[in-house]
């Protein structure tokens, strides 16, 4: 069991094992610590601020082989606000 | 674009992309910090113009970065996965020698997160050359080594723009 977090339109997939009653702390964290990237937008070097909105979670309770078949949504931006 | 800041990175904490999926998981965090050593590899181009020390000119030959992470404090369920990658059964035994590991699907991603500039990703690594501990009373870090490269598959037929390193979650 833990917090699976994804990007729109991003492969990228963070996998934190946890508890529910960790799950605001877990993301709390992650988003501290993954909280900009730089980006090349027309050849340059740009730094930006990931928005919340961009972060999607679920907190997955089974795995099959290769994705969650049981898992469950997360309110994101209404936790960290 | 002017000077925009100190080089500070914050704490580097070490992610392996060995989760269901590929996805990123906490490795585990170091001392202090992440050493990372990007190599351009270039090959000189020896002319008799300039004599048989120094080079004319210069040929790109790729580019790789060795990452070496001293860390003080591990997920062992995820280290045992980064030890024991390859067809091998478990940390400690052996891969079937021969065993490719890119095209094999055994390299990794590797993350180096930052709280205070951009986090750091390398899109292939594998554990290379060593891992490296003491075994005492006090605290000792487990140091890591890792090797990243541009793989490419062996479907293509070019490796421009393969990627070594990116610093977004593309």
């Amino acid at each position: 069991m833990g917090v699976l977090i994804s990007y729109l339109g991003r492969k990228t997939q963070f996998w934190y094992p946890c508890q529910r009653s960790e799950i605001r702390e877990v993301l709390a964290n992650h988003v501290q610590n993954w909280k900009q990237e730089t980006v090349l937008v027309d050849g340059q070097e740009v730094t930006r601020i990931i928005p919340i909105t961009e972060l999607t979670a679920v907190y997955v309770t089974k795995w099959g082989s290769d994705q969650p078949v049981e898992s469950e949504p997360i309110p994101v931006a209404d936790l960290l606000r | 674009m002017a000077i925009d800041g100190y080089t500070i990175n914050g704490p580097a904490l070490v992610y392996t992309g060995t989760g269901n999926a590929g996805a990123l998981e906490l490795l585990g965090y170091t001392t202090d910090g992440v050493d990372v050593r990007i190599t351009e590899n270039v090959e000189p181009i020896m002319t008799d113009l300039l004599g048989t020390q120094t080079p004319q000119d210069f040929q790109d030959m790729g580019m790789v970065a060795e990452i070496t992470a001293p860390l003080i404090a591990i997920d062992r369920a995820v280290l045992a996965k980064v030890m024991g990658r390859g067809n091998r059964a478990a940390a400690g035994l052996l891969s079937t020698p021969g065993n490719v590991k890119g095209a094999g699907g055994w390299a990794f991603r590797l993350g180096i997160s930052s709280s205070a500039d951009s986090p750091w990703s390398f899109a292939a690594a594998i554990l290379r050359p060593t891992a490296q501990f003491r075994l005492s009373t006090k605290a000792q870090p487990l140091t890591l080594q890792f090797f990243a490269w541009p793989y490419v598959s062996y479907t293509a037929t070019t490796a421009l723009n393969a990627v070594l390193w990116t610093r977004s979650l593309s």
